[in-house]
């Protein structure tokens, strides 16, 4: 599913990220985006210099013990889903090496205070799993906005401003992440540093 | 927890949800001395993906009142309002829903629709119910349902759906009614209504 918004000149598409499912762009005309994360953690996974960027929608901290898995998707479980994204982002071109890549995560909201205690908590515990796979894989968390109480939406825009908002229901979306201003022709940052 | 439900599981669960929210709506009808009237409950077991497009889009803006009923067996029952529904059922009280007093409509209202399930449920299962206190929860419906359903089960390729609308006609009041049983009582539900 997807739409298309005109901003300034340029056609931007939303790629819609659903529960469970990843996905990661190079392409400057599209954006990534996640809406109504409650207990659920978006993931975005960004190299910069490399011009790629991902987003996944984690459900559940860990696979279950037993029972039926098919058809999950490949980002459903929190344990499992930074090798899923970091794969995606290589095959775009980016993440040679770990230190390229910087990790914004949003979500894991406390949605119901009347939930069973042992399950009232799962969105903690899917921000403790994703943050665990991350520092794993050497990948610096460079925003964060977790807990709480409300839904948030999550949109990743490579552009050629790049950033990724948060929004929560009845406020305003906040900028979690600037990248640098691309400007034509494109400047190599990391060259720099 | 079964893979699938058979069809006569899903029909004893749809009378569950048929029969909690006819009573339901007999209780409402005298609280707000406006007569409700109730669609044919919906059961299905589909992915969550799905469940959020059924119930009206991931992004769509909703007031949900969510409460836990159960005992030794466990479910949440939801009642889902768009802002609009919410404020014109608070209006037939001649109460704003974004005050406080409106919440505690909101809250009333989902007592005694927890109520009424729990009497209902008690008497088809012979398992006792206790409803504990609402949550009043204004935000979008894909963060309430999937955190709803990641506490209930852990299966989202096969989520069990089970909804009821309940609507005031002449005021243009309606709100959708999630039964949510806890997956690890399901069994045991399903054979005390007899169909295990």
């Amino acid at each position: 599913m997807s739409a298309d918004v005109t901003l300034g000149s340029t056609d931007i598409t939303d790629v819609q990220v659903r529960i469970g499912q990843l996905a990661a762009t190079a392409r400057p005309d599209q954006r990534l985006v996640t809406v109504g994360l409650g207990s659920c953690v978006g993931v975005a996974l960004i190299d910069e210099r490399a011009g790629v960027y991902a987003l996944a929608h984690v459900f559940l901290p860990e696979e279950p013990d037993a029972g039926p898995k098919s058809g999950a998707g490949p980002a459903t479980y929190a344990s499992t889903v930074v090798p899923a994204l970091v794969r995606r982002v290589q095959e775009l071109g980016g993440g040679a090496t770990s230190t390229r890549l910087v990790a914004v995560i949003a979500g894991g909201a406390r949605m119901f205070s009347s939930a069973r205690s042992t399950t009232a908590d799962i969105g903690e515990r899917n921000v403790t799993a994703v943050t665990r796979g991350l520092e794993d894989a050497g990948i610096r968390i460079v925003a964060r906005l977790t807990g709480g109480t409300h839904g948030r939406t999550i949109r990743v825009e490579p552009g050629c401003a790049p950033r990724v908002t948060v929004r929560e229901v009845g406020r305003t979306e906040v900028d979690v992440w600037q990248g640098l201003t691309r400007v034509a022709p494109a400047v190599d940052h990391a060259a720099a540093a | 927890m079964p893979e699938q439900y058979t069809e006569i599981q899903l029909d004893a669960l749809r009378e569950v949800a048929n029969t909690g929210s006819g009573h339901a709506a007999g209780d409402l009808s005298e609280m707000l001395g406006h007569s409700f009237e109730i669609s044919v409950p919906r059961a299905v077991v589909t992915d969550i993906e799905e469940s959020l497009d059924l119930l009206g889009g991931a992004g769509t803006e909703v007031t949900a009142v969510a409460i836990r009923v159960g005992g030794d067996v466990e479910a949440m029952l939801v009642a889902m309002f768009t802002p609009e529904q919410a404020a014109n059922l608070c209006g037939l009280l001649g109460i704003d829903s974004d005050s406080e007093m409106g919440s505690s409509v909101l809250q009333e209202v989902g007592n005694v629709l927890a109520c009424a399930y729990a009497n209902v449920l008690a008497e088809m299962s012979g398992i006792s119910w206790e409803v504990y206190p609402p949550d009043v929860i204004r935000d979008m419906l894909g963060s309430i349902v999937a955190s709803l359903v990641a506490s209930t089960t852990r299966d989202i390729t096969n989520v069990l759906l089970i909804d009821s609308t309940l609507s005031i006609n002449s005021a243009d009041a309606e709100m959708s009614v999630l039964f949510v049983p806890y997956d690890d009582g399901i069994d045991q539900l399903l054979m005390r209504l007899g169909v295990g």
